[in-house]
């Protein structure tokens, strides 16, 4: 019995044991899944973390970067600028290597073969012949000069010469205001500051440049220029006047440019303030506007001489380039005014009138601009010229009707690269005296360098 | 007649892949130039290649020329001009920017074909 109670107890203290043991292994598999838990928490933590710590890292090496690139960009500037000014402080005007940095060649050659229906007026032409010269005497004053040959030969006879187009000091201030003094292009119309061959379409320069605003027209002054925003320059000057006594009721105010010594008898103001904006588009557009005027007195002959004219000139003008992909349209209109035309004589007008529209269309293909044509272009060009340099006369004069007269002209120009160019074009030609005038055939090589 | 102007036509079509020119906010917008300086290069580069580069010459766009080319006729227009170094940085740097632009443009269109020909497979299925 006793033996019986006994193995009893130790069975139920056996179980006892048993279920003791099985809910400690229970608890311990709780704790592990807990510590895993949390393990595998510190883990993620960990991991976003270390992405956070290379976000910064990356975030620092790209300023890091930056800050080097601005760096040596500083340091290159200063080296540069430290060159550049060292000539000026260290060597003199005769040190040869100065010499030749700060000094710049160019020229523009204009070549021509003018043909006319009929048999007569056929000719080839060395028009002209520009030779540029420039010198930076420093890092703001700087020379500019365009020495021209017209006709190749010069003589009593010829209507060949030697021309000095431009002579000038530039004082460079600032971006708003510079000054200029000498021999300046006279800054009215678009096409006499810009006469080079290249910058414009047709053999000859359009009739309106002729007889309107005959260029090229140089003047002698003093004056400013400069921007004023990035898209709105302006220049003034007080220059050198016109002689009065030399306009003709024909080529309007052309031979009253005094080339050799100009008078300021009665000096002019002349000013013009040009706008080209940036335009966003997906086509690229380039737009020059500008408007120019000239104002003086008339009563100036060469050397000062005076030629006794009581009468003044105002003018005005307004040009705009716009380009549009492979279209170009190009125009100038000029209005002047001459008061006192009666005291010149020569059937002078009291008010003349001119302009010209020009398109062109860049037609070339792409896809052929390869190999040694891989820099050229073919241009299509039409252009009206008006002119009427008997507008209005004074009352009592007679209108000279070959004052009247108006202008087709139809080409091409050939750019073999941006500087060289062939031009060929056709000029239709008519005014109220004759009617129908003989037809031009003009063909032109042009370059500049 | 027809034949003229359908060889006109071609020509214009043909030469339709053009230059381009763009403004500083074009490439602000592209994200090719970002900081107050690039812009303000940019600016002034278009502004004389639009501008103080007609008085010699048309209107000469970035791609005409190479790097290379440039780097040939530059340096001495730029004194023509009476340009200053500055200005000869700023057109090399518009340059440089232009043709990432071009870049940029031409993956995109790329893009934009892909999409399309994925587009048109989808529905022929």
């Amino acid at each position: 019995m006793y033996y019986t109670r006994l193995c009893l107890i130790c069975q139920v203290f056996f179980l006892l044991m048993c279920s003791s043991f099985v809910l400690t292994e229970e608890d311990r598999l709780q704790q592990l899944e807990k510590k895993l838990e949390l393990l595998s928490e510190e883990v993620t933590k960990l991991r976003a973390l270390r992405e956070q710590d290379q976000i910064e890292i990356e975030k620092l090496s790209n300023k890091s970067q930056k800050f080097d690139d601005k760096l040596k960009q500083t340091i290159q500037q200063e080296v540069s600028e430290f060159i550049s000014e060292t000539p000026d402080q260290t060597t003199t005007y005769f040190d040869t290597s100065s010499w030749l940095q700060n000094t710049f060649f160019g020229g523009y050659v204009d070549l021509n073969a003018n043909f006319e229906e009929g048999t007569d007026g056929d000719f080839s032409d060395i028009h002209r012949v520009v030779l540029f010269l420039g010198y930076n005497f420093n890092t703001w004053i700087s020379m500019y000069t365009e020495i021209e040959i017209e006709h190749a030969f010069v003589s009593d006879d010829s209507g060949g010469e030697v021309v000095i187009e431009q002579l000038m000091v530039d004082f460079s201030l600032s971006q708003f205001l510079n000054f200029r003094i000498g021999r300046i292009l006279t800054p009215v119309g678009y096409l006499n500051a810009r006469h080079n061959p290249t910058t414009f379409h047709g053999v000859e320069r359009p009739a309106f440049a002729t007889f309107i605003l005959p260029s090229t027209w140089s003047s002698d002054g003093i004056g400013i220029f400069g921007n004023i925003t990035q898209s709105l320059s302006y220049e003034a000057y007080i220059v050198g006047g016109l002689d009065g006594s030399l306009f003709d009721d024909v080529k309007g105010i052309r031979d009253g440019r005094i080339k050799e010594r100009p008078s300021y008898n009665e000096p002019a103001f002349t000013s013009r303030i040009q706008f080209s904006p940036s335009i966003s588009s997906e086509v690229p557009q380039v737009l020059i506007t500008g408007v120019s005027m000239y104002a003086g007195g008339l009563d100036n002959g060469n050397k000062g001489e005076n030629p006794d004219i009581d009468a003044n000139i105002q003018i005005y003008a307004l040009d705009f380039l716009y380009s549009l992909g492979r279209l170009e349209f190009r125009g100038e209109f000029a209005y002047e005014k001459i008061n006192g035309a009666n005291e010149i004589g020569n059937n002078v007008a009291k008010e003349i009138l001119g302009g010209y529209l020009q398109m062109a269309l860049r037609v070339t293909p792409d896809a052929l601009k390869v190999g040694k044509l891989r820099n050229s272009d073919l241009y299509l060009f039409t252009r009206y010229d008006y002119l009427d340099t008997q507008f209005n006369v004074p009352s009592g004069v007679d209108k000279n009707p070959a004052g009247k007269r108006d202008e087709w002209t139809f080409g091409l120009t050939f750019f073999f690269e941006v500087n060289l160019a062939l031009k060929f074009d056709i000029q239709l030609r008519n005014d109220d005296d004759k009617g129908d005038l003989t037809t031009l055939y003009n063909l032109g090589l042009v370059w500049i360098f | 007649m027809k034949k003229y102007t359908l060889i006109l036509t071609l020509i214009l079509l043909v030469g339709c892949a053009n230059y381009i020119l763009p403004t500083a906010k074009e490439l602000q917008d592209e994200g090719i130039v970002n900081e107050t300086s690039e812009i303000q290069s940019i600016i002034r580069a278009r502004n004389n290649l639009t501008n103080a580069c007609l008085d010699c010459h048309r209107v000469t766009y970035p791609q005409e020329l190479s790097k290379q080319g440039w780097e040939r006729v530059l340096p001495p227009m730029i004194q023509k001009a009476r340009l200053g170094k500055q200005a000869m940085d700023d057109i090399y740097f518009y340059i440089d920017k232009t043709m990432q632009c071009v870049e940029l443009r031409k993956q995109k269109e790329l893009e934009k074909q892909k999409a399309l020909e994925m587009q048109q497979a989808q529905s022929a299925n």
